[in-house]
């Protein structure tokens, strides 16, 4: 699994590659908190090359959206597989993510949210 | 049983265990809609990874064994076997995702995914040769 991280037209991407399994959920907990502690808060989860996920990576995720739930701050997903979001409707948290089915759409989001802060 | 194997008990065999299901499924268990396919290695993996972690602490020195096979053209059934005995999570209410979520509880989501993905699941002991299976089983067709 390999998390690459990038600047955007002003907008921190953070890419997940191959498959968040147990093994690698940690990995992807530390990019987020090294995210966090570098001051971002707000990021794009491009998720266009993920190929698996579990519910550890899952819980990572959920736990990031919900401390960040009312903060001025926004973790929104790209491009997100049909199988993970059947993943997050099986345990009934789609609703807490902001899902949107590209980088762009996902800068359009957050361009309209974050410039009314 | 159709397919057996016997991963040893680290993080590293998850994907080898995934491996091993998407063959089954690819040579037993077509046509198979893409969406059961990949719940049912999610629901395995799930299992699997609390054994391996929770359950053995990540011995490599440890196994636990794989078993996938069809029942009939409409079910795969698919059988975590181990030496230790298996959390029988089945005996408890299913707890509330929203509060493992927010304290963080490892193996919490993963047991209700497993119990919502698949359609029956029955955990067992074998007295005779001190084996424990969970034996989960998904309708396909």
């Amino acid at each position: 699994m390999e998390v690459r991280t990038s600047e955007e037209d002003g907008f921190f991407v953070m890419e997940l590659i191959g498959e968040v399994d147990a093994r690698y959920a940690l990995l992807f907990d530390e990019a987020l908190m090294k995210a966090e502690a570098e001051g971002r808060r707000v990021i794009i989860l491009d998720c266009t090359k993920l190929t698996f996920i579990s519910s550890t990576g899952i819980g990572v995720l959920a736990a990031k959206v919900q401390e960040w739930e009312g903060q001025q701050a926004f973790l929104v997903l790209a491009n997100v597989s049909e199988k993970f979001q059947q993943l997050l409707q099986i345990l009934g948290i789609k609703e807490l993510f902001t899902i949107l089915p590209s980088r762009e759409a996902a800068k359009v989001w957050l361009y309209g949210k974050t410039k009314k802060i | 049983m159709e397919k057996r194997k016997k991963f040893s008990c680290q993080k590293s065999s998850l994907r080898q265990i995934r491996e091993f299901l998407a063959d089954f499924i690819r040579q037993e268990a077509q046509p198979m809609d893409e969406q059961i396919a990949h719940q049912i290695l999610v629901a395995v993996d799930e299992v699997c990874a609390n054994l391996i972690i929770h359950a053995h602490g990540e011995n490599p020195l440890a196994f636990i064994e794989i078993a996938a096979g069809m029942e009939g053209e409409e079910w795969v059934v698919v059988e975590v076997g181990d030496r230790q005995l298996i959390y029988n999570f089945m005996d408890y209410p299913e707890p509330d995702v929203l509060e493992i979520i927010k304290a963080r509880r490892k193996g919490g989501l993963g047991l209700i995914l497993v119990r919502r993905i698949m359609d029956r699941i029955q955990i067992e002991s074998e007295s005779t040769s001190s084996r424990h299976v969970c034996r989960m089983y998904k309708k396909v067709a």
